[in-house]
């Protein structure tokens, strides 16, 4: 790895947000591919990321600053991969799922699948069913779900069911987690997937989409 | 719901407080923390309430002390809960489901303290504690003063996601607001314990420090923030003799110990997601009392049958040798059936008895 890109790398890790923002420009500056600053860089960094926070080493704020880090620089490559038609591995939609406002996990799930390459299109909290079934008519890949609560749970299946009732189920791939929810809980209700922290979420995205 | 008859299904704070002491009394007691569903107190108080019942964690009451000690009353609820809650500038929004709901915080820095809202007056709080007291009298409820603290308040006033970052972007602003918090929840315990100290049945504080993976934080960081100022805020009641309560969520491997080196006495409600109550009952045993942890999805879709057979469960193993309180994980909310709280609260009646309360 060049200096530059493991600047990049090290910031991302300790959440430095200007030591990231200051690296990817001065690494496209010097005429560095900005596909190699997303996946040397970037999406590394956050793949170590994920790794520690699974280790018990990082904790929220870590994760959280880590990924502020890495937002900063996607914005400075995001139109130069656009420009280059550098595809990327996926479409994620994840929202919070109806009647529910926690969104701590929901934010940590989606920055862990942009880490991992993904584009993240955030649905925001208390997301109704037919908002989900917009988002995957709007040509997602993956649909992701976070419940946190008891009473909240059940709009998981309600929303499979109206994708379902929609014609959709068979172009995207559905991924369910939060506190409450378990792998038993997403088999039962026809998910695709469950995962129990954000780095095994990007993880199994990367699975559904062939790309682990 | 039937009306008590036996001894086994009145209110007796002293099996409360047994328990509390792990000695075994008539039977296991029971108490819920938070009742926030206006079906569950209608169904057992057998009539509709003239208002609509606040939510506790909006920082205000929930029920009258009048209406809530005859709930305790009418199911032998052990002990209820006066709060003493500071909260402020948490900014709350309507979900789809019509429920109002805590979204963010306003303070987000120093220049914002100046609108920080005030602290609930004392006089008050103390005259509502009161009230309480006297509807308790005779009745066998206990009640508990309940206090709001400085690590969660501090993240809800500054907005959670915010406040996480707030660690690594201004942690002399974090403490600075948490000090603020303590000063006056520790000005209010005193308060408390001072003029009320012999009446209530003990001191509890909630603060959520963790999930279910463990403490929010990292654990030197946490080290640095929270037990000395926990210290300070129960100060009050050790001084009195008074047992102690903490309510937090999360994974209790890492979280028990400090604890218990804290000072409390007890611990709600070992989140069933999380914790195995019997290994941390194993691991516990004689040094810290567990309130829990009746999984609230259960309450709210399991069937009589299975409801009374978690709790049989419970108390064959984890009510041997006291300190075990039985209690929902964590709140009895809109969404669990009146029924099925009743199932439950009826099984530890029957299959929580021990022997008898002489002797305690
Ligand atoms: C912080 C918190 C809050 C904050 C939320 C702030 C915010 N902006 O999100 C506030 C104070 C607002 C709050 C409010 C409430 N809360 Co709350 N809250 C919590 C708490 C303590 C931590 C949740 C959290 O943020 N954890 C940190 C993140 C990182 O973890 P996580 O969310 O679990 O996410 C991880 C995994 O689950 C997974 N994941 C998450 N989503 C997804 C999605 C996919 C697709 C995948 C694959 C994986 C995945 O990856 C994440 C990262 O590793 C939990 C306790 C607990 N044990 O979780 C209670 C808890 C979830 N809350 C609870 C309750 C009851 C409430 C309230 C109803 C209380 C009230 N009366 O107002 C309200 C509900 C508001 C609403 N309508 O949503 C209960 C739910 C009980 C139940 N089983 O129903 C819990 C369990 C506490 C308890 N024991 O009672 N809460």
């Amino acid at each position: 790895m060049t200096d530059i890109l493991k600047t990049i790398f090290e910031s991302v890790l300790v959440g430095n947000k200007k030591g990231v923002s200051d690296g990817v420009q001065q690494a496209v500056d010097a005429g560095v591919d900005a596909g190699e600053i997303l996946n040397k860089g970037l999406i590394a960094a956050m793949s170590e990321v994920g790794r520690r926070f699974e280790e018990g080493e990082y904790f929220v704020p870590e994760m959280l600053i880590a990924a502020r880090a890495m937002s900063a620089g996607m914005e400075i490559i995001k139109p130069l991969l656009v420009k280059a038609g550098v595809e990327t591995i996926g479409k994620v939609a994840i929202g919070t799922v109806k009647g529910d406002l926690h969104d701590i996990g929901k934010n940590l799930v989606g920055m862990m699948m942009e880490g991992a390459g993904f584009e993240v299109i955030d649905l925001g909290v208390d997301v109704t069913p037919d908002r989900f079934v917009e988002a995957a008519r709007s040509g997602v890949n993956i649909i992701a779900m976070s419940a946190l609560l008891t009473t909240t749970i059940p709009s998981m299946e309600a929303t499979i069911k109206a994708i379902e009732v929609s014609n959709l189920r068979d172009s995207v791939r559905i991924l369910v987690g939060g506190a409450p929810v378990t792998q038993a809980y997403a088999e039962k209700i026809g998910a695709d997937g469950y995962a129990a922290d954000a780095s095994a979420a990007a993880r199994k995205a990367l699975e559904i989409v062939g790309r682990s | 719901m039937k009306l008590p008859t036996s001894d086994y299904d009145k209110p007796n704070v002293r099996r409360l407080l047994a328990a509390l002491h792990h000695q075994e009394s008539d039977r296991v007691p029971h108490i819920e923390l938070w009742v926030t569903s206006q079906a569950v107190y209608e169904y057992v108080l057998e009539r509709k309430l003239d208002y609509t019942i606040g939510d506790a964690a909006e920082g205000g009451q929930s029920i009258a002390p009048e209406d809530d000690v005859e709930f305790a009353t009418r199911q032998g609820e052990d002990a209820v809960l006066c709060n003493f809650n500071w909260r402020p500038n948490n900014v709350f929004r309507l979900a789809s489901d019509g429920t109002r709901h805590y979204v963010d915080g306003e303070i987000k820095g120093r220049q914002d303290l100046g609108k920080l809202d005030p602290p609930p007056n004392l006089d008050d709080q103390l005259n509502y504690l009161e009230r309480y007291l006297h509807a308790a009298q005779g009745t066998g409820v206990g009640v508990i003063a309940n206090f709001t603290s400085f690590f969660d308040s501090t993240m809800l006033a500054i907005g959670v996601n915010d406040s996480f970052m707030m660690f690594y972007d201004d942690l002399p602003f974090l403490e600075e607001m948490m000090d603020i918090l303590l000063e006056n929840q520790v000005n209010t315990m005193r308060a408390v314990c001072d003029r009320f100290g012999d009446d209530i049945a003990l001191v509890m504080v909630n603060d959520d420090i963790g999930y279910n993976s463990g403490l929010f934080i990292k654990p030197d960081l946490f080290m640095q923030l929270f037990p000395e100022r926990m210290k300070r805020l129960i100060a009050p009641a050790k001084k009195h003799g008074l047992l102690t309560l903490m309510h937090t969520d999360g994974k209790m491997d890492n979280i028990m110990p400090i604890l218990y080196d804290v000072g409390f006495n007890a611990a709600h409600p070992i989140e069933p997601e999380s914790n195995d109550i019997v290994e941390v009952k194993k691991a516990w045993a004689g040094r810290m009392a567990l309130i829990g942890n009746v999984h609230t999805p259960l309450l709210a879709y399991g069937s009589r049958e299975e409801i009374e057979a978690q709790v049989r469960d419970y108390c064959m193993k984890l009510g041997p040798g006291g300190g075990w309180v039985l209690g929902s994980s964590t709140s009895i909310m809109d969404g669990v059936k009146p029924e099925n709280f009743v199932t439950m609260v009826e099984a530890v009646h029957k299959y929580g008895r021990y022997g008898s309360l002489e002797g305690i």
